[in-house]
This record gives C-alpha cells, structure tokens and sequence, in this order.
C-alpha cells in the first residue's frame, strides 16, 4: 500500500536521521571531551612570571627610619593592624615594631615565618628581637616586595592554591551560597534548576540562576558569556563530563583557581588566592569571615559588587551571603553579629604594587629576553630576584618629576625629559631606574634607549688616558686656543664653555674646571684611539667614531652605558656587569638560573685612585660644587658635570660610597634646554641622593701611592717635612717630581712600592 | 690653600698621634673594641658551606653579606675562595685582586689573597705567573 510504504519509509529516514544525530552528537560529545581534558590534564593556566624587589636586610645598625620601614612593608603587601597575629601582620608599640614575617621561598630555600620586635634609635634600627624568647638577632631579611609580573596574554593573574589551602569554612560558604548539593549531583542540579525557572518566571526576570559549581566552572574555562540557548546544552554537557573525569575536590579547586574575581588596570584577578592577596593582603586561609563573605559574594558581579568602587553595593550583598551562612549553619549567631558589625573600610584597601616601576620592568624583561621565549616568561610561573630597591625607585621617581617641574619653570622651556639609573656602587647592582618624567607611562625608557652626547661626562676617560701614559695630576696644561686640522672637513676650533682660555694649569684643575681647550690637548698628545680604548676598557664596549670631538663628548651613550662607565671607576678599576636580576625560581622553587657576580680588573687601582681624586676636586672646587647645597662636603662625592652643545644635554654622573647614580635631562626632540650639568642634573642628582642613606665616599688606598705638594703659582712640586706649600695631591710612586708629562709611551705603575714607615706618618699627618 | 675640612681632619690627626704618645708612654694601648660586623654571621654560614662544598650555597650566602658590607676585604675573598672551588680559577684571582684593594692595613689577609692566587694560576697551568707571585708577595721576608 502506498500510503504505508510512503510511512515505512519515512519511519526509515526517521531512524536513520536519528541515528545520523546520534552519531553527530556523539562524535560532538567525544570533541568536548578532549577538548576538557586537554585543559585539566595539561597546564591548566598560564602562570605569570612574579618580579620581586631586593629583599630588605635588616640588622642594627642599618640606615632606615620607621616611616621608611613601613612603607616597605605596605609595598610588600603587609597589614597594619592592632595586634599582628598572622604572618604578614605588624603593630606599633611606641617606637617598637612587632612584625610577623611570612613563609618565603628564597633561592637558598625556605624561610619560616617569625615574629619579630624592631627598635629605633633615632633614624637607625637599634635592635632586632624574637618576640617570644627576647633572643637578640644580628640580622634577618623580609620577604621582597612582589614589584610586578609578565602576564600571558590573556592579562590573567592568578596564585594557584591546592585543595588542601582551601579553608573549610571557605568551602562550606561556597557551596551554601553557590551549590548546597555540589557533592551529590552528577553535575547537574536539576531541583536547583527547577527552584531557579520557578522564582524566576514569578519575579519575571532571572533572579536566580540554577548553575552548578561545575557549571559555572565550565563557562568561565570554556565557553562565552553569552546566553543562548546552545551555550546552555555545551555548558550541560561538558560539566556532565568533567564530572565524569575528575574528582568533586579537584572540580572545587578549579574553580578556586579559575574564577574572576576584579580588575587591576590591565590585570584580571582569577581565583580566590589572588584575590586574598590583593583586597586583604592576607593568604585566603586567614581571612575572617566577613571577609569570606565579601569575596565569595563578588562572584556574581565582581565588578558591580566591588569593595573598593561599589561599597554599599558589595556591602549588602555581604550582609546576604553572611544570612545565608547563618541560616545554613555556616557560622553561629555570636560569629555572625561580629562579623555583620565589622566595617567594610578598615579591610578593603586594594594597593597594587604591581608593574609600579615599569622602566625598571623593561629592564629586567631585556636581561631576560636573551635567554628565554616571551611565553616561557608569561606562562611558567618563574619567580625573579631582581635589584630593584624600592625606597631609592620612589625616591627617584619623586624628585625627577618634581625637580623637572621647577627647572621648566625656571628655563620657561617645557617638555624637559629626564632619565636616572642609581646602582650600588661595589656590586653594580641596578637599585632604579627611571625612564622618564612620568614613572608610569611606560613608552620610551631614555634610561635605556635615549642615546646623547655625553658632553664633559666623557673627560674622566681622557684624564685616565692620560694618567696612564705619564701624566699627573699636577702636571701642567696648556689652556689655550688652537686648531686643528680635519682631513676631509672643516678645521675644528674648540672652545672652553666660558669662552675664555686659563693659561697653564695643573690637569686636576683642568678636570675639575672641566676645560675644554686643556683636555683636548690631553687627548690629542696621548692619541684618540686611546681615549676610546679607554671608553671600552670602562665598559661601553663599542665602536666610536676616532674624531677630535669625541675628546668633548660628542660620542652618544645612554644613561645606562654612562652608568656602566662610571661603575668602572666608582669599583677602583673592576668591571663588573650591571645587574638587574639575581636568579630565577621555577613555579616548583628550584632554582633555574643564577645571575652571579664578575669580577675583572680592567685598571691598576693607583691610575684608578687618582682619577677618583681628581673627581672629587669637581665637586670641592670644580663645576660640581653646587652640590654643596644638597650633601656635606664630608661626604667627598666624586663627580662629573656634562653639558653638551647648544646646552641640549645636561647630565650628572657620580658616586658616594655606596650609591652611583648618573642622570641625564634633555628633550626628546634635541632642542636646547637652557641647563648645564650643574644646573640641571645636579639639581636632580643632589634632591634624590640628600633624601637617601648615603655613605660618604673613602677612597682606599692603593701601596704604589705618594704624596705630595703642587705650589698653584709656580707648579712646582715640593714635599718637605714640615713647611709644605700648596695643594697636597697623591702620585704614582716615583713620578711625584717630574715636571713635564713622562711623553706618551706609558709607563705601568709600579704595584707594590713600599713607603718607610716614617714617611708614610708624616704623609698622614699632613 | 687648605679647605675647612681639611684642616680639622690634620688637627684631629696630630690630636690622634698626640693622645697616642702618651698612651705608649704610659705603657697601655688603646683598646680596640672587638665588634662583629652585621655580616659575620652570614660569613660564618658561607665558610661552612665552603668546608662541605657547597659552593652554590656559599656564594649566595656572601652575596648577601656583599649587599651588607660590599668593601668588607673578607666577603671578595671568601667569594674568590667559592669561584676556586667552582674551579673557575680566573674568577678566583679577580675577586683576590678586588679584596687586596679595599683590604687597607689587614696583611693577614692580604697574603691569603696572594696564596689563593698562587694556587689559581697553578690549576689553571700557568706556572710562570704562579712562580712571580710566590717571588713578588709570598717568598718575601
């Protein structure tokens, strides 16, 4: 019969339309399995790389007054509370600090957490004491600052905690606010789901969502936001099979881990850990109950419920989530009533330390470029041990944009730019840097990219030239005008910058006066391929153009190369590498690599001495003596002014005894800025280091050293026992008496001549 | 011309040398008080780890007392120590030669210098330089 043929053979397609979507939705299924356990069984997030600051060492005696102590601890992320309990807790006592470290993982392993009382004596650390036993310490470090990280590129931040680091009572307001059957459905809650559509077709529009723990685990790891219909059926499936797969507490601590919970500029905060660290400063397992409340009730709308931007919103919800806890015997009625009547404002104060000091992080990022992938750096986990002092980064950032707002206003020029690089002086550690007027605009690092004429910050390398084939520090020098011939261009005429010329001088004065004329004959009589010989030997190794000019600093460096340069000097003659990193961790805490110290000695430390002497006569009586005004002359800086043509450049590079820094202000688009070196980056140079713990400088001693006296009106060098002339001024053994430059061939300085016992008495006493 | 400084610190050295003749005179010295630096504990943990080979542990260890105390002479020895022990002998002889220039009157340790340096040239086969040093700073009287 056709009509039951034409049945039978629809019932046919029918089944074979229905097995065809079966085998699709099958074959679906399988997809969405894989691509589930690909997630789960692989890495599951990419985990930024954290960048740490030096740890802070604390022992008596340091340098350090309470307020800088306690801006240290704010940046490490530490609470200031009434009594300090929990690791990262600390409390006045007067003048004494009482302090609860955390557990660290440092690259020589862990160190525990311990409660510690700190004493002040006046702007130093007196005493360090265990809070328990009152057992003095001689010294202990903090946990760094975590100053930033290289996000994957999602911007998705997170610290990942186990299920053994979720708190019950974490667990038990999750699952009475989020999923009270979360251990008993296979998934799905189909009551829930039911609840939900019923309140929700009485209100009229959804009040209530019906999704489980796994689901929601499921549309935050997989699926987008949007509500359609087939997300739903997706996200139903995949949190069926995820269950099926894995365990109800490896679910639970997915989630943990993956949910949003607030933004941080450009950083997405993921998981319960994080978000611990940064609304309370606090690890998840030592929040109070109110503030468990805050957190897990943020997760229906982290933005709208914000403690920070939102809090009347964020604290009723609260106050919901802390009823439900109450109701559903989470908490009892005398936790509640405390916990209800605690006030939002004295737990919520979200400071983000994060990529605060971003010319320092292009730095770091630079080091570490060389060697690694940039999605191992934002995707492993690594933890990075880097230099960066903060007190000296705030410092530096403070006082370059203040000191550049006056000189502006002062030159009536605006648009003045600057850069600072301070290291440690011995162990060329980069302590900041900054890369600009504004500390938090990251585009152009001039610290590390802006390359200008160097102007007068070059001379110390043609003075050492000098030094070292044959000249002294009293030798005499003719400041006079001349010109030289310059094959293929125009003869070349140097000026001094006060367009005067000083006749015959002693080389230190030269130096210390910085002219020009007296400098250029240096250069010239010892050879250019010297002096840049010298530049290299220093540290900035590279090619420089063999001109006349490069002898006043027409040679372009950037501020970090001029850093290095002066590293040389500042260590007695050893090159040591900069900086900007000690070691990397894995997410594990072994360690993956090692920045050590080298060491090379590249200067016999007597030429070393001498050219440090005459630096320091910069700043006693030279072109650096408005430093006066910012740091005692006790402190005996050693120092160079730069200033380059048309006053483009204005540049300061010195040490004291234990910082160098070198600074550089100029414009962007190389018009003048009407600043020498000591107008203008001195000003910036002497404001950052005045309101640092500074050492003064000591030079130590080399044995091939003699001393003796210049008579400034005849140059003629005298060492009697007792009626000494003149300025006393140190030589390399033996050359104390020759009057004229011992020619160009050089002479090594003799190492180890000893002086008699008696000389060497009078000398000190004198 | 003397600077103002300058002058006090001569005053206050003939003051020194004065106060000191008289103590001699007296037949007493001046004691010096016997202070431990903030960073002898850390030393003392990097010897040990030197004494059970381990460098690694030892050269961070002084990497911190370093930041402490960077022109403690005693630290850039102990560091050229663990770069000897590392067997990167080159490395050992600089950081001997940066410890002689900040180590200023200590002779003690300036001979345990030359000799870690002696012995660096040694291993690293260069005899000629190891003989000069033995000649120049340690056969001397």
């Amino acid at each position: 019969m056709p009509f039951t043929r034409w049945q039978s053979a629809r019932r046919k397609w029918g089944l074979k339309l229905i097995l065809l979507l079966a085998v699709v939705a099958g074959i679906y299924t399988l997809y969405l399995d894989q691509v589930i356990r690909t997630k789960f069984d692989g890495n599951r997030w990419a985990l930024p790389a954290i960048v740490y600051a030096r740890p802070l060492e604390l022992y008596p005696g340091l340098p350090l007054t309470p307020a800088q102590l306690a801006d240290e601890l704010q940046l490490a992320g530490y609470r200031q509370e009434a009594k300090a309990v929990d690791g990262g807790g600390y409390d006045w006592e007067g003048n004494r600090l009482h302090l609860v470290t955390r557990d660290f993982h440092f690259p020589e392993g862990l160190e525990k957490s311990v409660d510690l009382t700190l004493s002040f004596a006046g702007n130093q650390l007196a005493s360090l004491t265990l809070t328990a036993t009152g057992e003095l310490l001689s010294g202990i470090r903090l946990e760094p600052a975590r100053i930033g990280s290289f996000l994957p590129q999602n911007h998705e931040d997170r610290v990942v905690l186990t299920r053994e680091q979720l708190p019950e009572l974490w667990v038990k307001t999750l699952l009475a606010v989020e999923d009270q059957h979360f251990y008993s459905h296979p998934g799905l809650d189909p009551l829930a789901i039911a609840r939900a559509m019923w309140v929700n077709m009485r209100a009229g529009e959804t009040v209530q969502g019906g999704s489980t723990l796994t689901q929601q685990l499921v549309k935050n790891l997989f699926l987008s936001n949007q509500r359609t219909f087939w997300r739903k059926v997706n996200e139903a499936v995949m949190a069926l099979l995820l269950e099926l797969h894995y365990d109800k507490d490896e679910i639970l601590t997915a989630y943990a881990n993956e949910i949003f919970l607030g933004q941080d500029g450009n950083r997405a905060i993921h998981g319960f850990g994080l978000a611990s660290h940064f609304y309370f400063r606090r690890d998840l397992q030592d929040l109070a109950p109110e503030q468990i409340a805050l957190l897990i009730g943020m997760v229906k709308g982290p933005s709208f419920y914000n403690p920070v931007t939102h809090p009347d919103r964020c604290t009723t919800r609260r106050k919901v989530v802390l009823d439900l806890m109450l109701s559903r015997g989470v908490i009892d009625e005398p936790t509640y009533q405390l916990a209800a009547s605690t006030e939002l404002a004295n737990d919520t104060m979200p400071r983000s330390g994060f990529n605060r000091f971003p010319a320092f992080l292009d730095l770091v990022r630079r080091q570490l470029r060389q060697d690694y992938r940039e999605e191992d750096l934002t995707s492993d986990g690594l933890k990075i041990f880097t230099t960066l002092d903060p007190q000296v980064q705030q410092r530096v950032e403070k006082e370059l944009a203040a000191t550049i707002a006056e000189l502006e206003k002062r030159t009536s020029r605006p648009g003045l730019q600057g850069a600072v690089v301070i290291s440690s002086r011995e162990g060329a550690e980069i302590l900041a840097v900054a890369g600009g007027r504004k500390p938090l605009q990251s585009g152009f690092n001039r610290a590390l990219d802006a390359r200008r004429s160097v102007g007068s910050l070059i001379k110390p390398a043609v003075y050492l030239a000098g030094l070292a084939n044959g000249y002294t520090l009293a030798c005499p020098v003719e400041d006079r005008s001349f010109t030289l011939d310059n094959p293929g261009g125009q003869p070349w005429t140097p000026r001094n910058y006060d367009r005067q010329e000083h006749g015959r001088v002693p080389l230190y004065e030269a130096l210390a006066q910085s002219y020009n004329l007296a400098t250029v004959k240096i250069g010239m009589d010892v050879g250019i391929d010297k002096v840049v010989q010298t530049v290299r030997d220093l540290g900035v190794d590279r090619d420089f153009p063999a001109y006349p000019s490069l002898l006043l600093g027409a040679a372009e460096m950037t501020p970090m190369e001029v850093t290095q340069m002066y590293q040389t000097m500042a260590t007695g003659g050893f090159h040591l590498p900069q900086r900007a990193i000690n070691s990397m961790l894995a997410a594990d805490n072994t360690i993956i690599k090692r920045f050590g110290l080298e060491v090379e000695q590249r200067f016999a430390p007597e030429l070393i001495y001498l050219l440090n002497t005459g630096l320091q006569l910069v700043v006693a009586e030279g072109t650096g003596q408005a430093l006066a005004d910012f740091l005692p002359p006790a402190h005996q800086v050693a120092a160079k002014t730069g200033t380059s043509d048309d006053l483009r450049d204005s540049w300061f590079a010195g040490f004291t005894g234990d910082k160098l820094a070198v600074v550089w202000l100029g414009q962007d688009d190389n018009k003048t800025t009407g600043l020498t070196g000591a107008g203008g980056a001195l000003v910036v140079w002497g404001r950052i280091m005045q309101g640092l713990p500074t050492q003064p400088l000591e030079l130590s001693e080399p044995a091939g050293i003699e001393w003796a006296h210049l008579d400034r009106q005849t140059l003629t060098v005298t060492n009697s026992l007792f009626f000494n002339k003149g300025k006393k001024l140190p030589f390399l053994s033996g050359t104390a008496y020759s009057k004229e430059p011992a020619s160009t061939t050089a002479q090594a300085p003799p190492v180890s001549k000893k002086q008699g016992l008696v000389q060497k008495f009078l000398n000190w006493l004198n | 011309m003397l600077t103002h400084s300058r002058r006090n610190l001569i005053t206050q050295r003939w003051l020194i040398a004065l106060i000191m003749l008289i103590g001699l005179l007296g037949h007493s010295c001046v004691a010096t008080k016997n202070e431990q630096g903030p960073t002898s504990l850390l030393q003392a943990n990097a010897e040990e780890a030197l004494q059970a080979e381990q460098f690694d542990r030892a050269e961070m260890l002084l990497e911190r007392a370093m930041r402490v105390e960077p022109r403690n002479p005693e630290n850039w020895h102990l560091m050229g120590r663990v770069r000897f022990g590392q067997h990167r002998y080159a490395q050992a002889v600089q950081f001997c030669l940066k410890s002689n220039s900040l180590v200023g009157k200590n002779a003690t340790l300036g001979k345990q210098n030359w000799i870690l340096i002696e012995k660096a040239y040694t291993a690293m086969g260069e005899t000629q330089k190891a003989a000069e040093i033995r000649r120049n700073y340690l056969e001397r009287p």
